[in-house]
């Protein structure tokens, strides 16, 4: 079993009788790119500003490494990485002179992190430019330069992508991925762009209306949103007999209403159709399935996305 | 802590609205000295009886008014401004207790206050004197008299420093933080001007650090003065520093 990095228990938050966190117990492994996905005032922020001592939870205990005290935690924190809403930087001061002020508030002895941070996210060249004139894909990645100095092993980003051109939302995809295989980081990272979630996270979380609805793997969720055909027909045994012996295609599933879900020829729906018809099947249903994250996602909250 | 107060210490000196107000402050004094000194600004206070006629300018400095608006400017700039743009976030997530973050900020805001009140006035007095021969000093026996009126001084100054700090961390903006302290520093001058108070007022304004602050340069202090001046600014200094270390430790940074 993997180390846990962040544990919640029962974490609860309420806003003037409102409840932001309704009881969330999640858990971020090590090495995981948790993606920890909700709608717009989902729970999200107000759970990472927990965690990160922005905001202080009405009951519940988070775990960082291990240390659930309030000394520990504090100490924990010295950890973790993180860039919560936005990146808030010094607007007069240079990139150089930001890392600065976070270099010694880590207490980071030595100033050559400082460059090769900026290496990292590529502002090297940045020279005596003001944190004010950056572009905003220039500002989010000082923010992130800011959140990696002293080499934390838990990076949180809240809504990273939030202001970035496509271009900048690849880099930064990339650089999240390059992050955790080469560097080993763990990464929890809170989006509502759910594509770009699904391309960089190995386990997700979903959070609505205060409530982690779920947590599973990537496998797990991939397995769940597998491209499919769905089949129902009169006879789901003979049918079977037809995939294996006639098609070739053993790779199938009977639900327990006897629909079939058959996972490869998904695009030869007439190879099908014509192989079940011909001994005499009657085809009740047959249409190829599958979802992604979003649709996932939107089924699993209810398809209350707008509300 | 140490790695707190280097990271606020290296703030101030990037810290462009500090320098420029050390910068006004110097000029403003300045002026204002050699004009004093030059006689062609009559200024007959108590310095010129103590025979330190060098230091006749010193009141312009230690005016409430003059202090608390430099300083609350400089409170706005360097306290509330952390919270306006957000870099506050990053200090509290640095895994740093909330009380030592709020303590290295109050060191440093002391520290700068100090420079921008004190030190600027001293230095312009002094480099005046060595360099130009600028002033006279008589009775140069009083200058226990300034030390121990520049003693209680800062002690009130400081509780005023924690004061504005509790105002900058509440307001959360500059703009509020100046503009609070102001009114502050007008309802002063006006009670010291209107005094004696009415009722309960003058009592309240007579133990108040405002009027221990324009009380410190007084030349006869007797030994339970000197405690009373002394009780009042600890005790505030105390009193608003608690607060703030509370207020701050509570607060849900946005």
């Amino acid at each position: 079993m993997k180390e846990s990095v962040l544990t919640t228990i029962g974490l609860t938050k309420k806003f003037k009788g409102q409840t932001a966190l309704d009881h969330v117990n999640l858990v971020v492994e090590k090495g995981d790119i948790y993606g920890f996905i909700g709608q717009n005032g989902a729970g999200k922020s107000t759970l990472l500003r927990i965690v990160t001592a922005l905001a202080r939870q009405t009951s519940g205990i988070v775990s960082l490494f291990g240390e659930s005290g309030e000394a520990g935690l504090i100490e924990a924190r010295k950890r973790v990485g993180a860039i919560i809403e936005s990146p808030t930087l010094y607007p007069d001061m240079t990139a150089r002179d930001n890392l600065e002020v976070h270099r010694l508030l880590r207490g980071i002895p030595g100033k050559a992190c400082i460059a090769k941070t900026l290496a990292l996210v590529g502002l090297q060249d940045t020279g005596k430019k003001k944190a004010r004139n950056f572009s905003l894909g220039m500002k989010q990645r000082l923010g992130l330069a800011i959140a990696l100095l002293g080499d934390p092993e838990l990076l949180i980003l809240d809504e990273p992508t939030n202001g970035l051109d496509p271009g900048g939302i690849v880099e930064l995809r990339e650089l999240v991925k390059r992050l955790n295989r080469e560097m080993g980081l763990t990464i929890l990272i809170s989006s509502h762009i759910l594509s770009e979630l699904h391309q960089m996270a190995t386990k997700y979380g979903i959070i609505h209306k205060g409530r982690l609805l779920e947590q599973l793997t990537h496998e797990q969720l991939n397995e769940k949103c597998k491209q499919h055909l769905r089949i129902r027909v009169d006879d789901p045994s003979q049918a079977a007999t037809v995939l294996e012996m006639e098609l070739g295609a053993p790779d199938y599933e009977v639900l327990p209403d006897g629909t079939i879900k058959l996972y490869s020829l998904y695009h030869d729906v007439r190879r099908v159709s014509m192989a079940l018809t011909r001994s005499g099947l009657v085809i009740e249903y047959l249409a190829p399935g599958g979802d992604d994250l979003e649709s996932y996602f939107t089924k699993r909250v209810g398809g209350e996305l707008h509300d | 802590m140490i790695n707190l107060l280097r990271t606020e210490l290296f703030k101030l000196s990037k810290n462009k609205i500090f320098w420029t107000l050390i910068l006004i402050a110097t000029v403003v004094f300045a002026l204002l000295h050699i004009l004093i000194t030059i006689g062609w600004w009559k200024m007959d206070n108590l310095y010129m009886e103590a025979g330190l006629e060098l230091f006749s300018s010193l009141p312009l400095a230690t005016a409430p008014f003059y202090f608390m608006l430099f300083l609350s400017t400089f409170a706005g700039f360097f306290v509330a401004n952390d919270f306006t743009i957000g870099v506050v976030k990053n200090i509290v997530m640095s895994g740093n207790r909330r009380s030592h973050i709020f303590l290295a900020k109050f060191i440093v805001l002391v520290l700068g206050s100090v420079m921008l009140t004190v030190a600027c006035p001293l230095i312009v007095i002094t480099g005046g004197k060595l360099l130009f021969g600028f002033g006279e000093m008589t009775d140069p026996s009083a200058l226990g008299f300034l030390a121990r009126g520049m003693g209680l001084f800062l002690i009130h100054m400081l509780a005023c420093v924690a004061l504005l700090m509790l105002i900058a961390l509440l307001a959360e903006d500059s703009g509020k933080t100046i503009i609070i302290s102001v009114v502050i520093a007008l309802l002063i001058s006006v009670a010291e001007v209107l005094r004696p108070l009415p009722g309960i007022l003058d009592a309240l304004y007579r133990y108040s650090i405002f009027h221990h602050l324009i009380d410190s340069f007084r030349m006869v202090m007797t030994a339970p003065d000197m405690i009373q001046s002394l009780s009042v600014g600890l005790g505030t200094l105390l009193i608003v520093m608690w607060c703030g270390n509370l207020a701050f430790k509570r607060k849900e940074i946005k």
